[in-house]
């Protein structure tokens, strides 16, 4: 059964046809019998009809033949028409004293009582044949088979047909209402994969079936033990990361002190060398917890969003500034070109955005490379589709179109560990832009650029008119 | 209109159980319904084109030519059936692990499309005979109609019949449908067969008219399922028995092929690695 609705809809009409089709049968049979008891009624008023005409109309040895004067000659009643009884009267010895144009010159049927079957005239008749008690006249009326069949038949045909003709009506109507009836299903699933990744609350529906009850109460159940199993997940990445802090903050004091003390015994030059690269080591740590608290922050389900109007062109200016000195000691050109832009964000969260998009940028790029970022508004002003777009170049080797959709997942880096470029970093840049990029209700793009032949970021947000603030 | 009735229930009730049996078989075999449309097409073709040139294969053969050729899609449809017996009972020992998709269609899609082409000429011939040259058509069209209705109502509550089974009882029914189906074609084909003089004719074995009249309600759905005889000649039942035991035959070796399979465990591992 892979459609309810199909399989409603089928057996329903099957059902239907087969109860209605039988009894249509069963109607049909009865009512063909019951035609064939009237018809032969019709030929018994006939003959007693006959039975009543004056027998000195006729005298012996001559045969009257009575002519049909009466008929009217309409088409509609062409069948009825044909539906004429031939008739003989015989006298008590035998001799034909009256007939109808239809009968024969001989007798129908022999000097026998009842009904017979009999053919005549190159068809099959119905004869009844009576004895006058009286006068001892034998009196015989006849009719056709086939027309008495056809006409029977038409008349209850026409209401057979109508159960026919009905059926596909019926069959339409069920589909619709069964269709109709399967309509909170659709309204069920619907209401569930309408929602938004992070929203875990009831599923509630008004007016819900209660067929549908159960189904409803399972989802209900497993959406709480999601949530609480989310809930205990990043819980436990929030703590540890948060607990780390102190640990690293207090090996960064004591490489620096270790360092101190080797530069000034000045004994070993390896041991300096290896205490600089677990500076290294110990910074890379403290920057991947800090990025996994940003990380936790910025999940759209955590975060507390407080928008504001942001200039993104002043604060990616800003961002710049900060981050200016990385920028220079790998010898990068930096071009920042645009207007202001102002867009109604959270400032925390898009700094955030805007310091990962720029050092990601500045990582991959080789020394001497290209950065472009370019802020620009989009639409016209004080227009509900106006907006911002925030682009960010670079000459890197860039990332395989394949790889657009992976390069956003936690920890994911290109390559694995270590990117090809041979930079280290947490894998968790991207996965917080597009976290920020989600809570903004903004989208981002990848793509090659082709100014620069690197990277090609491109971030669009919803802009902000200061003009319609004021309305 | 009854004997219209009669003749298209017939004839569509021979179409239908061997569609809703092969679609229930379908899905038991993991197979989806695609394949239905064009082979339904094809045997309507097929039907229209028999049904136009039958005055053509009428005087083949020396005048047997339509006996001939009926025999001859009776006997096709037969082997299809035993075909399916096969596929079935592979299935039915060895589920999802020894399938032969590329055959169960092809078998599938022409045991449907030969059963139309037989069942879909001859309700033509009869329509088109009783109703456009007899001009009875109201009569006809309503038996017709009538008829069509059943077949499709029985149709639709074997298919489902069938669906409410698992998929192996589901195959162990539709083999035995097909089992008896098949066997009833063969005992039909070697009627042909007689009335062409190709095989021996004797008189009848034996004469159930008195139970069964093979002109009532019963003996027309009988002759659908079992191709009932009221009085067979000694060839048919041969040939039924025959149809009988080869299909057994067929799904005898049909679980005997798996068994053979099963016997090399690296194969089994293989197909169960992919699920």
């Amino acid at each position: 059964m892979t459609s309810i609705r199909l399989f409603l809809t089928l057996t329903l009409i099957a059902i239907i046809v087969m109860v209605s089709f039988l009894s249509s049968l069963r109607g049909y049979r009865e009512s063909m019998l019951e035609a064939e008891n009237l018809f032969d009624l019709q030929l018994l008023e006939h003959v007693k009809l006959l039975s009543l005409l004056n027998p000195e109309l006729s005298s012996a040895g001559y045969a009257r033949v009575v002519e049909e004067l009466l008929l009217p000659q309409q088409s509609d009643l062409a069948l009825s028409a044909e539906m004429r009884i031939a008739y003989q009267v015989f006298d008590p010895n035998g001799a034909l004293v009256l007939r109808s144009v239809l009968a024969p010159v001989t007798q129908m049927t022999p000097f026998e009582v009842g009904y017979r079957d009999v053919n005549f005239n190159g068809y099959r008749w119905r004869v009844l044949a009576i004895r006058d008690p009286e006068q001892q006249h034998w009196l015989m009326a006849a009719q056709r088979y086939d027309l008495r069949y056809e006409l029977a038949e038409r008349v209850i045909l026409e209401a057979v047909v109508p159960t026919l003709l009905s059926i596909p009506l019926a069959a339409l109507l069920i589909w619709f209402i069964v269709g109709y009836g399967l309509r909170p299903i659709r309204v069920l699933a619907r209401e569930v994969r309408s929602r938004e990744a992070s929203d875990l609350s009831n599923v509630q529906l008004e007016g819900i079936p209660k067929e549908l009850t159960p189904l409803t109460q399972s989802t209900n159940d497993l959406l709480r033990r999601l949530q609480s199993s989310f809930g205990r997940e990043k819980r436990f990445a929030a703590d540890a990361a948060h607990e780390l802090r102190t640990p690293i903050s207090t090996l960064k004091v004591q490489i620096h002190n270790l360092q101190a003390e080797l530069a000034d015994s000045a004994t070993n030059a390896e041991a300096i060398a290896s205490a600089a690269d677990l500076h290294k080591g110990i910074d890379a740590m403290g920057h991947l917890v800090e990025q996994i608290l940003v990380l936790n922050r910025t999940a759209p389900d955590q975060y507390m969003v407080q928008f504001v109007p942001v200039d993104v062109f002043e604060l990616v200016r800003e961002v710049v500034s900060a981050e200016y000195e990385q920028i220079l000691q790998r010898d990068q050109n930096f071009e920042l070109e645009g207007a202001s832009a102002v867009v109604k964000g959270d400032a925390t969260a898009l700094r955030s955005l805007v310091v990962n998009v720029l050092t990601n940028a500045s990582k991959y790029t080789p020394s001497g490379g290209s950065i472009l970022m370019r802020v620009e508004r989009i639409g016209k002003s004080a227009s509900a589709d106006a907006q911002v777009q925030l682009q960010i170049e670079d000459s890197g080797p860039g990332i395989p179109e394949a790889f657009y959709e992976r390069v956003f997942d936690r920890f994911y880096r290109l390559d694995g560990d270590r990117h090809s470029s041979g930079v280290s970093g947490s894998g968790l840049g991207l996965a917080i832009v597009k976290h920020i990029v989600e809570m903004h209700g903004a989208q981002i793009a990848l793509s090659s650029s082709e100014r620069l032949g690197g990277l090609c970021i491109t971030i669009t947000l919803r802009a902000f008119d200061t003009d319609s603030r004021n309305q | 209109m009854t004997s219209a009735l009669i003749i298209v229930l017939r004839e569509v009730l021979e179409a239908v159980l061997i569609i809703c049996m092969l679609l229930a078989s379908s899905s038991a075999l993991g197979l989806r319904f695609r394949w239905l449309p064009p082979a339904l097409f094809a045997g309507l073709t097929g039907a229209l084109i028999y049904a136009l040139s039958l005055e053509d294969i009428s005087m083949a053969f020396e005048g047997f030519g339509q006996e001939i050729v009926n025999a001859v899609i009776l006997l096709l449809i037969m082997l299809l059936l035993l075909a399916h017996n096969f596929l079935a009972m592979r299935e039915f020992k060895a589920p999802k692990i020894a399938r032969l998709p590329a055959l169960s269609l092809l078998v599938l899609s022409a045991t449907i499309a030969m059963a139309m082409v037989r069942e879909g000429s001859e309700i033509y011939l009869y329509v088109y005979s009783y109703g456009v040259v007899a001009g009875d058509m109201t009569s006809v069209l309503a038996g017709g109609a009538i008829g069509t209705g059943i077949g499709f109502s029985l149709g639709t509550f074997i298919y489902y019949g069938l669906r409410t089974l698992s998929a192996r009882h589901c195959l162990l029914f539709s083999s035995i449908m097909a089992l008896v189906i098949g066997a009833g074609m063969s005992s039909q084909a070697a009627l042909f067969l007689a009335q062409a003089d190709l095989v021996p004719t004797s008189e009848p074995l034996w004469d159930s008219s008195a139970l069964v009249a093979e002109s009532s309600l019963l003996g027309e759905l009988l002759q659908a399922v079992i191709g009932y005889e009221a009085s067979p000649i000694a060839t048919q039942v041969v040939m039924f028995a025959g149809a009988l035991l080869l299909s057994l035959a067929a799904m005898g070796i049909g679980i005997f092929s798996v068994r053979n399979i099963s016997a090399n465990p690296g194969a089994i591992r293989t197909h169960r690695s992919n699920e």
